[in-house]
């Protein structure tokens, strides 16, 4: 039976990478609706992996459901439009010759008119307040102006699911701050896989740790934390 | 960061560049102007002066750099491999020859017409394209492939071929950095180092260009790269480009 009141539902998840790396192990994973939600772990632990999952990138063996749709190839289009996946190295995201067509890319694949894809992309450019670098080319930009660009791009098409895969990763302090302080203005549901603790701390009341590929601890944020004989025995 | 309000939606769209003429011309005249030095007859000097005349005018016009000059190497390079290879491979008796002026060494005639043409017909080319480079962005390229109505997979690939090159060149210079901090040394050990990184490159790029794919694929990319503006070609410039092309192959074929 499906649940209403879970964007993500993910249940007995496993997936071997072709080398035959066993990367998730069984996964079992609810995200309420809007809920703040991080990924720890140590390196290897299958986060990234996981995150893959969400949008459809990876088909592992297992049930995969996003606002109540089960994720098959006839559902993927429409789940892509909801789940917006922000990668660790901007630079591996970013491809479009302008920051503007860069945002607007995803738009235009979803088939909006000129007329909204112009509106999106300024308010997406607005919200991460990059509106100034509109015709630059990404490539030119500071890792903190590319993380940004990256966050406005999946931003655009409204998604109500954001996964960001170690978002303060390569950051200045104050390129950290502004990046907290703008997920934290998102009403999105968030599910955030980082090695920054205090961020986690800040920004998701629930996080759930991964070891092996497998599930290991789902708790309140600050519980977690504050156990650190359990956080040393987890690799953290 | 605080969301920016300074900036109306207006404001924030790149207005497309201020030229006369739209990308998508650019590259159509590029394409004819490229055909024309392919099928050129190189015994046709009034032909070749023409299609110099108009290489040295679109140097001058998009002003582009002597240095630029360097992309020559490899077909000066692969000229002068093809005339040491008519030096060495034997004349018989019914191969008709030619004298080289100075030298007075004998060629194979067929061979030397045919290097000869090959290097002024590939250095024409590489000169108009590294102008027409010199003009053109990223994004006008994109958006004139696709202003042209090109198999959108095609343009797909091009441009992320082009775009490729960067990621190529930024791996390579973070890796040539790293080795240069740990005192790189010359000689025999370069060469090896310079192998051990090329293969390393390999895999990096290869690793890269997988997350890229996904990147690609998580915001709905489906076999085409879609821009949510450009020019399309104009009335008039579709008569400029029929002109063009009635005259170069006046100039080339008749």
């Amino acid at each position: 039976m499906v649940d209403s009141t879970l964007d993500i539902e993910v249940t007995g998840l496993s997936f071997r990478y072709p080398d035959g790396t066993l990367a998730l192990d069984g996964i079992d994973l609810a995200v309420p609706r809007t809920a703040r939600v991080a990924l720890i772990g140590p390196n290897g632990a299958g986060k990234s992996t996981l995150m893959l999952h969400l949008n459809g990138l990876l088909h592992g063996q297992g049930t995969v459901r996003i606002l109540g749709q089960e994720l098959t190839d006839a559902t993927l289009p429409a789940i892509r439009r909801q789940v917006g996946l922000v990668f660790q190295n901007p630079d591996d995201q970013l491809f479009m010759p302008t920051v503007f067509d860069e945002v607007a890319y995803a738009a235009v694949n979803a088939g909006y008119d000129e007329e909204t894809v112009r509106t999106r992309v300024a308010e997406a450019l607005a919200t991460v307040a990059m509106s100034q670098y509109a015709d630059k080319h990404p490539i030119n930009l500071s890792i903190g102006q590319k993380k940004r660009i990256a966050i406005a791009s999946v931003l655009v098409t409204e998604n109500r699911i954001l996964v960001l895969d170690e978002p303060s990763a390569g950051l200045d302090p104050a390129g950290r701050r502004a990046l907290i302080a703008l997920l934290d203005s998102l009403s999105a549901t968030l599910v955030v896989a980082s090695h920054d603790l205090d961020l986690v701390d800040r920004l998701c009341p629930d996080a759930v740790v991964l070891k092996a590929g497998s599930v290991i601890r789902t708790a309140d944020t600050p519980d977690i934390l504050a156990d650190t004989e359990f956080l040393s025995s987890a690799g953290l | 960061m605080s969301p920016d309000t300074t900036h109306s939606p207006a404001q924030v769209i790149p207005q497309l560049r201020d030229t006369i003429l739209s990308p998508a011309f650019w590259l159509a005249l590029l394409a004819v102007l490229i055909a024309a030095c392919a099928v050129v007859n190189v015994g046709r000097l009034l032909a070749l002066a023409a299609l110099a005349a108009i290489t040295l005018s679109a140097w001058l016009l998009t002003r582009t750099p002597l240095r630029r000059l360097n992309r020559l190497l490899p077909i000066i390079s692969f000229a002068l491999f093809c005339f040491l290879l008519l030096l060495i491979i034997p004349i018989d008796a019914e191969t008709e020859t030619i004298q080289l002026p100075l030298w007075g060494r004998e060629v194979p005639h067929h061979g030397t017409w045919f290097i000869l043409a090959l290097l002024i017909k590939s250095t024409l080319i590489v000169l108009l394209t590294t102008a027409f480079a010199e003009r053109l962005s990223q994004r006008d390229l994109l958006a004139g492939l696709t202003a042209l109505h090109l198999p959108a997979k095609l343009v797909s690939l091009c441009y992320l071929m082009l775009r490729g090159l960067d990621s190529i060149a930024a791996e390579l210079r973070r890796m040539m950095r790293a080795r240069d901090a740990r005192g790189a040394v010359g000689g025999m050990r370069a060469v090896k180092v310079a192998a051990a990184m090329a293969q390393v490159l390999i895999i990096r790029l290869a690793r890269r260009a997988e997350t890229q794919a996904f990147a690609l694929c998580a915001r709905g990319y489906a076999g085409r790269i879609p821009l949510s503006h450009y020019r399309s070609i104009t009335l008039f410039e579709g008569i400029a480009l029929i002109i063009s092309l009635v005259a170069l192959a006046w100039l080339t074929l008749l």
